[in-house]
């Protein structure tokens, strides 16, 4: 069904002007056609509910049981192992990620390995869908010195994880119905008069602010607080394209310090997912990144030159999540 | 126009022309709020990214896929598992063994997060590199590493691939 158009209502109304059927009607028309714009990839209840946001996303402390934050348990995110070295299970809600006619999962994922270990070596981290409701993740490092050789080993690692998957199935309305007025009509108390009206802005009201704020902005720890892309020019790093980063800064050859514009409100609830740009398509880097202080993320950026690691700057890109102070 | 909440009504509560300016501020402060973030582009009605409710934000990925090698053919193709909100709009060709390039249905700058998939502990790695060809628009090429006896390999290997991009494509 479409959504109704939306139409403003310009009138300012003075003492003893008539109010008039079609202005109250009109008021019932927006209060639906906004409801329908949340419930495109939002839940009835204001929840987001789109293939874009992640279902689950967070970061895990590594640990004989590991630990999480970030996440919303709604979701999944609450129940880690550590089954091996380097190799974790991360748990999802049954439901939020469901299967193909050929039984192929239906999900897509991101990870990045965030551990203090990252300013030393390279990391790798991949993923592996067990199930519907639960997901690998494996982590390994270069276990040569940089600049000596290309061994790698399964390490236990801090990382942090997000995971798509493809909106559930719709809900519909939680609006009151409302009895159109015609001329003559009156207002009362009936359920399905004025009330109808206050009562459903409240609903569309309380929708838009479980997972956003009063200006519209997201408040959720799913949706990102800042993203950026970060051009190399051979001798300086400068923001390509970006919203809530500040500026972007080179420490030192491979080292590169981002700051936001908001600060968080604290370093262990923040979460990154860079990728580097490589020189050409055939060049193999890797970039980890990590949350440095409540208002910066660091990067790492190696390169490989097919016998060996080096730390190198590349132009790169990332997505920062967290929560704002 | 700020939102304040109305009492509902009742046999002795008259309502007058300021509740009704009152419930005329709040449904504009509703709509406000909803277009600070997604689209009420009713010209925009069955756009892929645009329409009516779809997020617009930097800060939300624009497209989400997960990509599976499909070796039944003699040349491997790519299928898409998962693909929004751009399902049909992206083309893969495969340049060589573990690299696909992906066409991009967006003029704005964007970038890609890519990530390998593996049943075991092995050295995997994906790659994105974002290009430009004049003639087919922008591009992400997708190389996907497999470390083999000491050497990284392009090798087909499933991955996601979750796009950014600062402005809502058309």
């Amino acid at each position: 069904m479409p959504i109704p158009a939306y139409t403003p209502l310009g009138t300012t109304f003075a003492r003893k002007d008539p109010l008039g059927p079609a202005t109250l009607n009109q008021l019932q028309r927006n209060a639906e056609a906004i409801d329908e714009m949340w419930r495109v990839e939002h839940f009835a209840d204001g929840a987001h509910n789109a293939l874009e946001v992640p279902w689950v996303m967070g970061r895990v402390t590594d640990g004989a049981t590991p630990t999480g934050a970030l996440f919303d348990t709604a979701f999944g995110g609450s129940t880690f192992t550590r089954p091996a070295t380097g190799e974790y299970t991360v748990d999802v809600v049954s439901g939020v990620v469901t299967s193909d006619s050929s039984s192929r999962l239906l999900y897509a994922a991101m990870a990045n390995v965030y551990d203090n270990a990252i300013e030393a070596k390279p990391h790798t981290i991949t993923v592996e869908a067990v199930s519907a409701t639960s997901f690998k993740f494996r982590v390994r490092s270069l276990s040569s010195a940089l600049g000596a050789g290309d061994t790698w080993a399964d390490v236990n690692r801090n990382f942090s994880i997000g995971l798509h998957a493809p909106p559930q199935a719709g809900e519909v309305s939680l609006l009151s119905s409302y009895l159109d007025k015609t001329r003559g009509s009156f207002l009362t108390d009936e359920a399905t008069d004025w009330n109808a009206l206050v009562g459903n802005h409240g609903k569309v009201r309380a929708a838009s602010l479980l997972e956003h704020n009063s200006s519209g902005g997201h408040a959720v720890t799913r949706i990102a607080k800042g993203m950026g892309i970060f051009r190399w020019d051979g001798s300086s790093y400068t923001i390509d394209a970006s919203s809530r980063v500040s500026s972007v800064a080179q420490v030192s050859t491979g080292v590169v310090e981002v700051t936001m514009a908001d600060t968080f409100f604290l370093a262990s609830v923040m979460a990154c997912f860079p990728e580097a740009q490589p020189s050409t398509p055939d060049e193999l880097v890797i970039t980890n990144g990590k949350p440095y202080t409540a208002t910066k993320f660091r990067f790492y950026t190696y390169a490989f030159d097919g016998t060996n690691w080096a730390a190198a700057d590349r132009s790169f890109s990332s997505a920062m999540f967290g929560v704002l102070a | 126009m700020s939102y304040v909440k109305l009492p509902k009504t009742t046999q002795d509560h008259p309502i007058g022309y300021q509740s009704v300016n009152q419930a005329r501020d709040n449904d504009a402060a509703l709509y406000a709020q909803l277009d600070v973030k997604h689209s009420v582009d009713f010209a925009a009605v069955g756009s892929l990214f645009r329409a009516p409710g779809r997020h617009d934000d930097p800060l939300i990925a624009r497209s989400v896929l997960r990509c599976s090698v499909e070796t039944s053919r003699a040349v491997p193709t790519l299928s898409p598992i998962v693909s929004g909100p751009v399902f049909g709009r992206l083309v893969f060709t495969r340049i060589q063994q573990g690299q696909w390039r992906i066409f991009i249905a967006t003029p704005q700058l964007f970038f890609a997060v890519a990530l390998c998939e593996s049943t075991a502990a092995v050295d995997r790695k994906a790659t994105a590199y974002r290009t430009y060809d004049p003639a087919t628009g922008p591009a992400v090429i997708v190389t996907t590493w497999e470390q083999d006896a000491g050497s990284w390999t392009p090798t087909d290997l499933d991955f996601s691939l979750v796009v950014w991009c600062e402005t809502n494509p058309a």
